[in-house]
């Protein structure tokens, strides 16, 4: 069966064609919503939901690209966690020092979001590097990148999933881009030689 | 270079220029090194994040029947009575509000017009005296001028010891002014408290020659305080008359108990009429109140229910 008589099969109420369809597609999912998040226990989290929404919304799904349908349902969820978190961030507001109550003078919140020289020496994981720069872009670009650059999807797929024009999402992806190559500036030691030597090169 | 150009080369790597987009682009990158420059830096840019590995799932995603079915939680079930409520109180407000300003102002109106300044209780204690028939006075003992009246009508017509006819002949000028003629008759300190009426009073021999009957007045007329001037409230409704003596002797109607004396009788219906006023008064003041008890109500349970419809969405 395809993808479009296996969603209307789960349309019908048919719960194992619609776990054919998350067998398919929940590794790309639980990936951007890693990539979007940075977490893992978030990225599964919203993973799963996603797909409890998707099943019990399928009515909402008039044909098309199943796949863009799917990963419109997953970045919702992943915006949804993004606002949990700043409606209830971890960080404490006003941290206090377990050993002598005393409120600690740099917090997180106001410290340089960008890596120091010693945490770039101690970022030895490129992946960690990258998933670093992403983290550090606006919502909004992070979501278009993610889907292009590392899923591969082409524009009218990622316009289709976040509801945005093709006018928006070329904007968004040029300016994530931007930022991404300046924050990746910072690892360069940590870049393949064949970027570094053609980086190099170009500086 | 402008946030434009970058983004020309963000869609050329991209391969979502035009042809003729394409075209322009290549031939400035074959004069501009700048561009060339960045051009080559995007790439590196992409090519990297492509190569960012796959994260392996920590588990299937696949749903049992049991995640399906889930059963609501009980938050969302209060959608249908937020709603319902939220459209009762909204129908309500709109109900009070036509009834208020469609058949309740013609109402209003009538009532502020008879009561112009209703909104103040002495105010309206003021309009109540000025409409409402005047209240009953009721003196220390009997009207003098009463009695008095009372007495030479008793005496001219009842007493059967004179003959009437001299007394209207000879004074009928004194029979006019028969009250003060009493007061002129008695003695002591009564006589101190008149004032200029009395002074033209006609002796008493001439008033009333050898009229026994009056005799008793002037004993009556030492107890009486000065009311020169002082205005008689007869209520003419139909209550039944306080007891009282006709020339100290006998009840009279309209004529107050020693026990009744000093108080001041409202009619009856002056205070039923009061109530009614106070309750129409009352009436438009708590309709404001009801309307924006229903438009909170509304607005509260509306949000709610637009709150929970979003939660179930999403």
């Amino acid at each position: 069966m395809d993808e479009i008589s296996l969603a209307n099969a789960a349309q019908k109420g048919d719960l194992n064609a619609f776990n054919r369809l998350v067998l398919t597609y929940q590794e790309l999912a639980y990936n951007i919503a890693y990539r979007i998040l940075g977490d893992p226990h978030a990225a599964d989290d919203a993973t799963q939901d996603a797909f409890i929404a998707a099943y019990k919304h399928l009515k909402s799904y008039r044909g098309g690209s199943f796949r863009a349908w799917l990963m419109r349902i997953v970045t919702n969820k992943c915006y949804d966690e993004l606002r949990r978190q700043k409606r209830h961030p971890q960080t404490p507001l006003e941290p206090i020092n377990p050993e002598n109550e005393e409120e600690i003078e740099s917090p997180q919140w106001i410290m340089d979001d960008s890596p120091s020289p010693e945490e770039q020496a101690e970022t030895i994981d490129l992946d960690k590097a990258v998933q670093n720069c992403i983290q550090q872009l606006p919502e909004d670009f992070r979501v278009v990148v993610v889907m292009v650059d590392i899923q591969d999807f082409d524009y009218n797929e990622v316009s289709h999933a976040i509801g945005k024009p093709l006018g928006t999402i070329k904007s968004r992806l040029a300016r994530a881009r931007m930022r991404l190559k300046d924050c990746l500036q910072g690892f360069r030691e940590l870049l393949p030689s064949m970027f570094r030597l053609e980086n190099e090169e170009l500086s | 270079m402008r946030p434009q150009e970058w983004q020309t080369l963000s869609a050329y790597i991209d391969n979502q220029l035009s042809f003729k987009e394409k075209a322009a682009l290549e031939k400035r990158l074959e004069k501009d090194s700048d561009l060339q420059k960045a051009l080559e830096e995007l790439r590196q840019t992409k090519a990297l994040l492509r190569l960012m590995p796959k994260k392996h799932i920590p588990h299937n995603f696949t749903l049992s029947a049991d995640m399906v079915t889930a059963r609501t939680p009980a938050i969302s079930r209060l959608f249908p009575v937020f709603s319902l409520s939220s459209a009762l109180a909204t129908v309500l407000l709109v109900v009070s509000i036509v009834f208020q300003w469609g058949i309740g102002v013609p109402q209003l109106r009538a009532q502020s017009e008879m009561a112009p300044a209703a909104d103040m209780a002495t105010t309206y204690e003021m309009n109540a005296e000025e409409e409402a028939p005047p209240p009953i006075i009721l003196w220390g003992e009997q009207s003098y001028s009463m009695g008095m009246a009372t007495g030479k009508g008793g005496s001219g017509g009842g007493d059967g010891n004179e003959p009437a006819p001299p007394l209207m002949s000879q004074a009928p000028e004194t029979f006019a002014i028969a009250p003060e003629e009493g007061s002129a008759i008695a003695e002591g300190p009564i006589e101190e408290q008149l004032t200029a009426p009395v002074t033209e009073m006609p002796e008493p021999e001439k008033a009333i020659p050898g009229d026994e009957a009056l005799e008793d007045a002037p004993a009556e007329a030492e107890s009486l305080p000065a009311e020169e001037g002082t205005p008689q409230m007869m209520e003419p409704s139909p209550q039944e008359p306080p007891s009282g003596k006709q020339n100290g002797e006998g009840p009279i109607l309209g004529l107050p108990s020693e026990e009744e004396a000093g108080q001041i009788i409202l009619p009856a219906e002056d205070e039923d009429m009061g109530q009614t006023q106070q309750q129409s008064r009352r009436t438009p003041e708590r309709l404001p109140i009801v309307q924006i008890l229903l438009g909170v109500l509304a607005l509260a349970s509306g949000t709610a229910a637009f709150l929970i419809h979003r939660k179930n969405l999403s």
